[in-house]
This record gives structure tokens, C-alpha cells and sequence, in this order.
């Protein structure tokens, strides 16, 4: 009867329901003092759990709940049980209980408006988000407002961002890898190699190295697992043991776009990162970076640029910006790390900068942030780099990111995929793997109508439709892979494959073919002409040229390259000489696979070579012979220009009597346009 | 000599703009010719044209120089569509007397219907030539040149139709089209509209209002003005067409497939309505790409469904291409693309550049 009187009279003077508050006090519960002490037990477990931190939530919330089952209409354990919730799995329960809280007592705590706020905007409430926030902003004082005030503005700016970039959702499907990767447990920051044919991820699950459990959050310690795409599907994941996983936390970091160097991430002083190589099937033992990488603060995340030239990585030592910032470092001539460089101050900001990731087209860079427009937590942005300027970054938009922290993004070179992790509904549980499909460009759809514009017919005309333009993808590159063997055994080779810039005359890269298996990867950004010399030790070199105008679309190129050993008789076409069109004179492109040819012949002093050209069947015989004798010897003339001995250089022009090919189509006269080298004395 | 009768019909439908020439009845007993000629005149009038055809011929065969006679049955001719005969009638006339006006006039009617539009021109010019104030052959000429792409032209000949004859509204709906396509929308609303303020019941016209008007942005007054076609010609499928176009465009995608539906039901062959409802069930389907919905499939039976109509319709296949590609199916959606290509669809082409292997 006494309740009955007490809801009316609520109902009649507010006009809205507020439940009582109730506190943990005897005369609340009479007759259930041993309950109530219980309650009262778990609450103070849960306390002890929640001022621990964070980590210590989600057991703090098993002690909190059994007590919010005795008493649900408690405003101080609704608003901690929220406060718990709201980093959990389970964020929607936030919103629950800090409204509960909110009915029973809106002034149980100072900040119970805000992180109502914050509960809403996690869940995408954000008319409802903007409003608690609001609210607390109103109900400050003046001097904790001087505080708080910018800390709520972002949160209300990030709201209003939400819902702009919610409007125009991206292009893209998500898709779980599958059961096969992901497990039960957090599988998370996946790294691809260049042709996401391996995955490198952390997990925490039960069979990581040493089995043991980090007491902080009661989760396995991180281990790296690999997995292999054969065929579109992604293998069992294999722990590669002790050399990359130890007893703690091992965690990946970055990978070169070959896939034949790994970064890691270990706790040690203060949290540094390692390079790891593969050496024919096996790993070499992490070794810290140098020091300009490493310092005694926190070095989480680094990529390389698929040249391996440059790395970038985060880290919060002083002299940034504020908190993590993105810096980068270059590999000097000797091969030795340089000077840390701050990416400056329009990638960093006073906020968190994390998790970096290089794309292999060598100018675009995607990052977390907090400090740049987003919709919440840290979201991932972009940037492209134009003559050593990055662009304003750009947020790569909803549903990748989400109101919450989104970290460890990795897009494949063809940039068709991308790889993150995420909790969803149709996951195999805690974080899992998800990979990203980007559809094309967004395409209009095109309705027809038709008009009766003559009143002199009824003929109608159908009206003319404007078809809308197509944007050209940006930034593309060619992949160019395969394998390297010996020409006689067909056993993979060992093999250094030099990258140079033809028109700058400078060697870009250097990469390395996989011991065990002759594999190599080699990521060309579209609009140069690529020079690549393959060398291995004890074989003749080979070269190969590569000229992608900037509007080359991405490709995949599969190139196998079989090794001469150096004896006599053996023959080279040297793809990257280059003479004027019908002339002989030699052009500036072709020096720098000369300087290869030059290296070979200063490092085999006894070797005699013969340089022959070569021509298609376009002209006269007597006129083609002439031609590619002259341009024969005008390699020799550079040569001996280069202080080669005169004595160890023939050279000789077989116009088109040697023909590698058919001489019928433009790609086999092209072949047959040639310049050669034959060893003639070892 | 009896009193000269001149019969001046125009049939003012616009299908059938037929003329019936001067009759002349000379004294009926001495000549047979003429007396015969008036009853084909009579035939002609109860749209009994083989018979018309037939007693003209008599006539001629009496008398071989019978201009009037040719022409009728040159009229008769045009109405059963037997244009080539027709045309040889015209000829004789023209023949008979260079200066016969209507007999140009027909010719030119008559090679319009052959779709020799050019050799159309010259014959109205003609008629045009004799007949100076005439402000049909205007009209007409000025309808030639624009299915020749003559804009200017024809806006030329449009102007002196309404210069001759002021209150003629279906001149102000055709110069209004032909502003359409010199894209001055502004000047083809204000014809547009004079022409409905003078003819009321003019749906054609609210309806090209309606298009100018969306072409124009104002999706809203487009679609008022096609409301108004529709509801004076109920069978209007063009107009219905059109506003579910508008609504679409406004993403009123739910109010698109319903007038889209209703034009399927008034005609049930037309390729664009199904194409249209199959893109707007698109649209009403992506907007979670998350979800497949049953809007996925209904897109792709409707496309299905106008391809099927019209193998040769591009836009169709590309469009059918674009649910491909949300429906994951990518080889499916490139066969589509290529196939809108090979139609002459340009941006299928950049799409399978790009994104097909």
C-alpha cells in the first residue's frame, strides 16, 4: 500500500518515474543480513579489483554483479558496473547501467553524465551522446570546467564527425578469415606481405610459448603465428617457436613487402622493436634495432617502405608532438639506421599517434590517431606523401573506423584488401582477423527515360544520358615475384636483386631471394623505368628491365629467373642498354646496368668478354650489320673509358643474322633489338 | 461551268495530318473524270482509301493530266502507307505544276515517313517557296531538322511558326524541346509552359515540362508536372516513367518502384521501366552492404526481365554488372561489363580496365 502511495505521488508531481536509490543498509533489507553482507563482500572485492585499473575490470564486473543481483537499484554499483562495461565486449550494458545509475541518483559521481555520454557514443547514440554531454558541461564549476572543457568538445565534435562519415560508408565487405586463423581468443594486428600470400598475427591463445598467463588481464602472453595463403585460404597457423616467441609478450610489428623480414615488439626497456630475417626456412634470432630506433621509451609499431630504405615507427620519447608520434629513419650508404626524423607536425599531433603501416606503393603511409577529426577512440587516417610532403590526413571513414580505438591496419599492394582486427558478431570470439574487400570505384547507376519532345510525332526520344566519370585508383604498383634457380640443377638459388632507377641512374633498392626456396618479391610503384640485375655468387648476372608509366594500372608479374654459372661460351642479354633511335650513340639510362657489367669485370680480372649487337629485320642487312657493330662498339668504348684493359673487350654486330625470336611482331622485334655479352676466357 | 467547291481539310490530329485538295467540278455529264474524282472524294472521306485509291485511278485513266486527281490519290496512298506510290503521285503533280504548294508539302510529309529527313527539308522549303504564310510547313521543317540534330534550325522555323501563328501551342512545345537540347532550359521551361496555359489538356507537354524541370534540378515541380500528364492521359507510361525517375533521384526509392511498377503494368514490354525498378531496388538494397536483403535479388530479376526484353540494351547489362559486383558475384558482374562494352557503354569499358582481369 505505502509503495502504491509513493509511485503515485511520483507519478503526479514529476510527471517521470525515478526509481529510489538504495543503499546496502540493514534497514533496507531486514530479514537479509546475510545476504546483504555478502553484497557487501563482493562490492568491496570488486573495489579493490576496479582501483587496480582497467586490466582489472572485467573481474572487478564478476564481483559487481553478483552484488547488483542482490541490489539492482544501487546508483554507485550501476555507474562502476558501467564504468566496467564500457571497455568491455559487452558496451551496450554501459549505456544500461549509467542510466540506471542516472534514475536512482544523477550526482552519485561528479563524471556520471560524461561517461554516459561516452557509452552512447560507443554505441552510436550520438543525438543522445551530444545531449549527456552537454549536460555535464552545463553542471560543472567554473574551474573544473576550465579543465574538462576541451576533453568534452572533442567528444561532441568526434559525435557530429560520426554521423558525417556515417552518411557515406565505404565501398567494402568484411569478412572473417575463418576458423582456421582465428580462434577463440584475441587474434589480432595482422601484417601481410606485399601479395598477401603470408599473414603474420599476434594471439593470445592457449598453446603460446610456455603456456603462461600475464596475472594483469588473466590472459596468455602474445605469441606470433604465421599463416600461408594457398589458393585463396589461409592455412593452420604455425608458431615459429622459440626464436621469435618467448615466455611473455611477443608481438608483431611490421613486415617487408617480401616477406623475408619480420619487426617484432618485446616489453624490454621500456618496449622496443626487433628485425628478424628468414634464412632459407628459418628465422634469425630477433635483434634489437639500432639505437636511433630504439630509446629507453615506448617503440610499439614500425613499417618499412618497400624499398627497405626508410622505416617508420612510433615512439613517445620527448620532443615530439605530445604522447606517441610517427618518426622515420633512413638507411645511410654503409647500410647503418640514421637520425631519428619526426614526421612533423601534420601527421602528429598532441594526441596518440599508433600503429604505422607503409603501404608497398612507397607514398602512402595509414595510421591511428586521436588528435585528427575522428569519430572516437583512435581512427585510421591516410596520407600520401608528394615530393617528401604528406598530405592533410584523411580519415578512412566508417565502418572500418568506429567510435571506439581502431588499430593495426595493413592494405595489400594491390590495395584491394585490407586486413584489421575486430570484435563482431559472427567472430569466433574476443578479437578476430577480419579481411577487408574494397569494391571498385563507386559506379552510378543509370536509369533510361524517354520524352514525346515533338508534338509533330509521338515518336519519343529517349533522353541522353551523361555518363558520369570513373576516378583512376591512385598510387598503383606492380609486384613482380617468382623464383631464382640454377639454370643447370633447377635448385633454388640464394640470389641479390638490385633495383635501379634507369633515368636517375641510382640504385634504388637491393633485395634478397629466399635461400630455401629461390622466392623473391620486388614491389615497382608505377612511372619509372626499373633496371634489375640478378646476381648470385659464382653466377654470371642477369638483368632485366621493367619501364611502367605512371598510369600503369596494379599488376602482378611472375618472372623466373634461371642462373648461368660463369664459364665460357655463356651469354647475357643486357636489357638496360639503351642507344639513340638508329644511332649508335650510347644513351645515360644504360649506365647504371654498365656499372654491373663493369663490377664483373673488375672482380674476375682473367675474364675476356665479347659484346655483340643485334638487330630486328627492319632495313638492309649490310645496314643493320653496320648499326649494331657500331653500337657493339660503343659499349666497348665505355668500357675502356671505365679503365676496363682493351685487350679483354671484343666486339662484333650480327644485325639480324642471330634473331632471338620472330622478327613478325612488334614485341619480337623488339626482343630481337639487343645487346649481348659472351665470355670468351675465364 | 458549275461553282468551284475547294475542300481545305486538315485533319487536325496529329497522327494523321492528312489534306484533302480542291475539288473541281466541271459540268457533270460532259465530264466523267470529275464526276468519278468526287466520288473518291466521298470514299476518301468515309476513310475507304483502297476504294479512294481505286475511283482516283479511274479518273486518271480518263484523264491523264488530272492534277488534282494524283494528289487525292497520292492522300489515299500516304493514309494505307504506300508511301513510294504516294511519292510518284506528288511527283506528277509537282510535274503538272511546279508551283503546287500542297503537292510539296505532302512529298515532304511523305518522304518523313521514309526517313529520308534531308530530302524532308528540301521538300518543305519548297512548299515553303510557294506558299510563304504557310506556318505548317514551317512547323513541320522545323520538326525535320531537329530529328536531323539541326537545333539551331529548327529553332529558326519554330520562331516564324509562332511569328505566323501565335497561339499555336503545339509550336511552343516543340521550340521548347528544341531549348532542351541547345540546353537553355530556362527559355524550354517558359515554352513548355505557355504551352500548357494554352492547351490545358496538353499532356505531352507537362510532361517534357516535368523533364525540363528535372533535368533542371527541380525534382519537386517535376514531378507536379508529371502528376498532372498522368492524370490527363491515364495510359501515360512515358510520363510514369519519368516521375519515378524523379522520385528516384530524390531517393524516394520505395515511391520510385511504385510508379515504376505502375508503368510495367500499363506496359508490360517496356525494357526501362523493369531497368529503372531494377536500379532502385538496388539502391533501396545497399544501403548495408552488410546485410544481403531480398532487394538484391528483386534488382537482378528486373534487369534480368529488360534484357530479356532487349538483348541489345547496354545500360542494362552495366547496371546488371553493378548488383553483380554488391552480390560478391565478380565474374558475373565483368561478364555483364563487357557485355555493356561491346553495347557502347564507354564507362564499362574503363570498369573492366580496371577492375575486371
Amino acid at each position: 500500500m505505502k509503495n502504491i502511495i509513493i509511485l503515485l505521488t511520483v507519478l503526479l508531481c514529476g510527471g517521470f518515474l525515478r526509481a529510489q536509490n538504495v543503499e546496502f543498509e540493514k534497514k533496507n533489507f531486514t530479514g537479509k543480513t546475510d545476504s546483504l553482507k555478502i553484497a557487501k563482500k563482493n562490492i568491496s572485492q570488486g573495489d579493490k579489483l576496479f582501483e587496480m585499473g582497467p586490466y582489472k575490470y572485467m573481474q572487478a564486473l564478476e564481483s559487481y554483479s553478483k552484488a547488483n543481483s542482490f541490489n539492482p537499484n544501487n546508483a554507485l554499483l550501476n555507474y562502476k558496473m558501467g564504468r566496467c562495461y564500457i571497455i568491455s565486449i559487452q558496451k551496450e550494458k554501459a549505456i544500461t547501467h549509467f542510466e540506471k545509475a542516472l534514475q536512482l541518483n544523477p550526482s552519485v559521481e561528479f563524471d556520471l553524465l560524461y561517461y554516459a555520454g561516452n557509452a552512447c557514443q560507443l554505441n552510436y547514440q550520438f543525438e543522445k551522446a551530444i545531449d549527456y554531454f552537454t549536460q555535464y558541461q552545463q553542471q560543472l564549476g567554473p574551474k573544473r570546467l576550465l579543465d574538462e572543457k576541451p576533453r568534452i568538445e572533442n567528444r561532441i565534435a568526434e559525435c557530429k564527425r560520426a554521423k558525417e562519415l556515417m552518411k557515406k560508408p565505404l565501398r567494402l565487405f568484411i569478412d572473417n578469415i575463418g576458423s582456421q586463423v582465428n580462434s577463440v581468443y584475441p587474434d589480432y594486428s595482422p601484417i601481410i606481405n606485399a601479395d598477401e600470400s603470408v599473414m603474420f598475427f599476434t594471439s593470445r591463445r592457449s598453446n603460446t610459448t610456455g603456456g603462461g598467463i600475464d596475472k594483469n588481464d588473466n590472459g596468455y602472453y602474445e605469441d606470433i603465428y604465421i599463416t600461408n595463403n594457398t589458393n585463396n585460404q589461409w592455412t593452420a597457423p604455425v608458431n615459429p617457436g622459440k626464436t621469435l616467441n618467448s615466455k611473455v609478450h611477443d608481438a608483431t610489428v611490421g613486415i617487408s613487402p617480401d616477406g623475408q623480414k619480420l619487426l617484432i615488439y618485446k616489453g624490454e626497456n621500456g618496449g622496443d622493436i626487433y628485425e628478424c630475417k628468414l634464412e632459407g626456412n628459418e628465422w634469425t634470432k630477433p635483434k634489437q634495432m639500432s639505437k636511433s630506433i630504439n630509446t629507453e621509451y615506448h617503440e610499439c609499431s614500425a613499417s618499412y617502405s618497400p624499398d627497405g630504405k626508410t622505416l617508420y615507427f612510433v615512439s613517445n620519447k620527448p620532443g615530439g608532438f605530445g604522447k606517441h608520434d610517427i618518426y622515420y629513419v633512413k638507411k645511410n650508404a654503409k647500410g647503418k639506421w640514421g637520425q631519428a626524423i619526426n614526421l612533423g607536425g601534420s601527421i602528429n599531433t598532441p594526441f596518440e599517434e599508433q600503429s604505422i603501416f607503409a603501404h608497398p606503393d612507397g607514398k602512402t603511409i595509414y595510421f591511428s590517431s586521436e588528435g585528427h577529426n575522428g569519430m572516437g577512440g583512435l581512427d585510421i587516417y591516410k596520407s600520401v606523401s608528394d615530393n617528401d610532403k604528406w598530405s592533410d590526413p584523411e580519415n578512412i571513414g566508417y565502418p572500418i573506423n568506429t567510435p571506439d580505438n581502431d588499430v593495426f591496419f595493413s592494405v595489400s599492394a594491390s590495395g584491394k584488401h585490407a586486413y584489421y582486427s575486430s570484435i563482431r558478431a559472427e567472430g569466433y570470439g574476443e578479437k578476430d582477423i577480419y579481411m577487408i574487400t574494397f569494391l571498385g570505384n563507386p559506379k552510378e547507376i543509370i536509369n533510361n527515360t524517354e520524352d514525346n519532345l515533338l508534338a509533330s510525332t509521338l515518336q519519343s526520344q529517349s533522353e541522353v544520358v551523361i555518363e558520369p566519370s570513373i576516378q583512376l585508383k591512385t598510387n598503383p604498383v606492380t609486384i613482380l615475384k617468382g623464383s631464382i634457380f640454377d639454370i643447370e640443377t633447377k635448385l633454388p638459388l640464394k640470389a641479390s636483386i638490385q633495383l635501379s632507377d634507369n633515368v636517375k641512374n641510382e640504385v634504388i633498392a637491393e633485395f634478397e631471394s629466399n635461400s630455401a626456396s629461390g622466392k623473391y618479391l620486388v614491389s615497382l610503384p608505377s612511372g619509372k623505368n626499373y633496371g634489375l640485375a640478378i646476381k648470385s655468387e659464382g653466377y654470371l648476372f642477369l638483368s632485366e628491365n621493367f619501364d611502367i608509366p605512371s598510369n600503369a594500372l596494379y599488376q602482378e608479374v611472375i618472372k623466373d629467373f634461371g642462373m648461368s654459372k660463369i664459364k665460357v661460351g655463356v651469354k647475357v642479354v643486357l636489357k638496360n642498354i639503351f642507344f639513340d633511335f638508329d644511332k649508335a650513340s650510347l644513351r645515360a639510362e644504360s649506365y647504371s646496368e654498365l656499372s654491373v657489367l663493369i663490377n664483373l669485370l673488375n672482380d674476375n680480372p682473367l675474364m675476356k668478354i665479347e659484346i655483340s649487337g643485334h638487330t630486328d629485320n627492319v632495313g638492309s642487312a649490310a645496314y643493320n650489320q653496320k648499326l649494331s657493330e657500331s653500337r657493339a662498339k660503343a659499349v666497348v668504348d665505355y668500357l675502356i673509358s671505365k679503365n676496363i684493359v682493351k685487350s679483354r673487350l671484343t666486339f662484333a654486330g650480327y644485325g639480324f643474322s642471330q634473331a632471338f625470336t620472330t622478327n613478325d611482331t612488334p614485341e619480337g622485334r623488339q626482343m630481337n633489338r639487343r645487346t649481348e655479352f659472351k665470355i670468351t676466357e675465364k | 461551268m458549275k461553282k468551284i467547291i475547294l475542300f481545305w481539310m486538315l485533319l487536325s490530329s496529329i497522327q494523321s495530318f492528312a489534306q484533302v485538295d480542291t475539288i473541281v467540278i466541271h459540268q457533270l455529264d460532259m465530264q466523267k473524270a470529275e464526276k468519278i474524282y468526287n466520288e473518291g472524294i466521298v470514299q476518301f472521306e468515309a476513310k475507304q482509301y483502297k476504294a479512294a485509291i481505286d475511283t482516283f485511278s479511274k479518273a486518271i485513266e480518263l484523264k491523264p493530266d488530272f492534277d488534282k486527281a494524283y494528289f487525292n490519290r497520292a492522300l489515299s496512298r500516304f493514309e494505307v502507307k504506300e508511301y513510294s506510290a504516294a511519292l510518284s503521285d506528288y511527283n506528277k503533280v509537282i510535274e503538272l505544276n511546279e508551283k503546287a504548294d500542297k503537292a510539296w508539302f505532302g512529298k515532304a510529309k511523305t518522304l518523313y515517313q521514309q526517313g529520308k529527313i534531308e530530302d524532308c527539308i528540301l521538300s518543305y522549303t519548297k512548299a515553303i517557296e510557294y506558299a510563304p504564310e504557310n506556318f505548317l510547313a514551317y512547323y513541320y521543317r522545323g520538326g525535320a531538322n531537329f530529328e536531323a540534330g539541326k537545333y539551331d534550325t529548327a529553332l529558326a522555323d519554330f520562331n516564324k511558326t509562332i511569328e505566323l501563328k501565335n497561339d499555336y501551342a503545339l509550336a511552343y512545345n516543340d521550340r521548347g524541346s528544341t531549348y532542351k537540347k541547345l540546353d537553355k532550359l530556362q527559355l524550354a521551361i517558359e515554352d513548355y509552359s505557355m504551352a500548357v496555359k494554352m492547351k490545358p489538356s496538353f499532356a505531352i507537354a507537362y510532361n517534357n515540362l516535368g523533364s525540363a524541370k528535372k533535368k533542371n534540378n527541380d525534382l519537386k515541380g517535376a514531378i507536379e508536372d508529371y502528376t498532372v500528364a498522368i492524370k490527363l492521359k491515364p495510359d501515360y507510361y512515358i510520363a510514369l516513367n519519368n516521375r519515378g525517375s524523379a522520385k528516384f533521384e530524390m531517393a524516394d526509392y520505395a515511391g520510385a518502384i511504385e510508379d515504376f511498377t505502375e508503368t510495367i503494368k500499363l506496359k508490360p514490354d517496356y525494357a526501362f521501366a523493369y531497368n529503372n525498378r531494377g536500379n532502385a531496388y538496388l539502391k533501396n538494397a545497399n544501403a548495408d552492404l552488410s546485410k544481403a536483403t531480398p532487394d538484391f535479388e528483386k534488382a537482378l530479376a528486373d534487369l534480368d526481365k529488360a534484357i530479356q526484353l532487349n538483348p541489345s540494351y547496354g545500360y542494362a547489362y552495366y547496371n546488371r554488372g553493378i548488383v553483380h559486383e554488391f552480390l560478391r558475384q565478380q565474374k558475373a558482374a565483368c561478364d555483364d561489363w563487357k557485355k555493356a562494352a561491346e553495347l557502347g557503354i564507354n564507362n564499362a569499358t574503363e570498369i573492366i580496365k580496371q577492375e575486371c582481369k
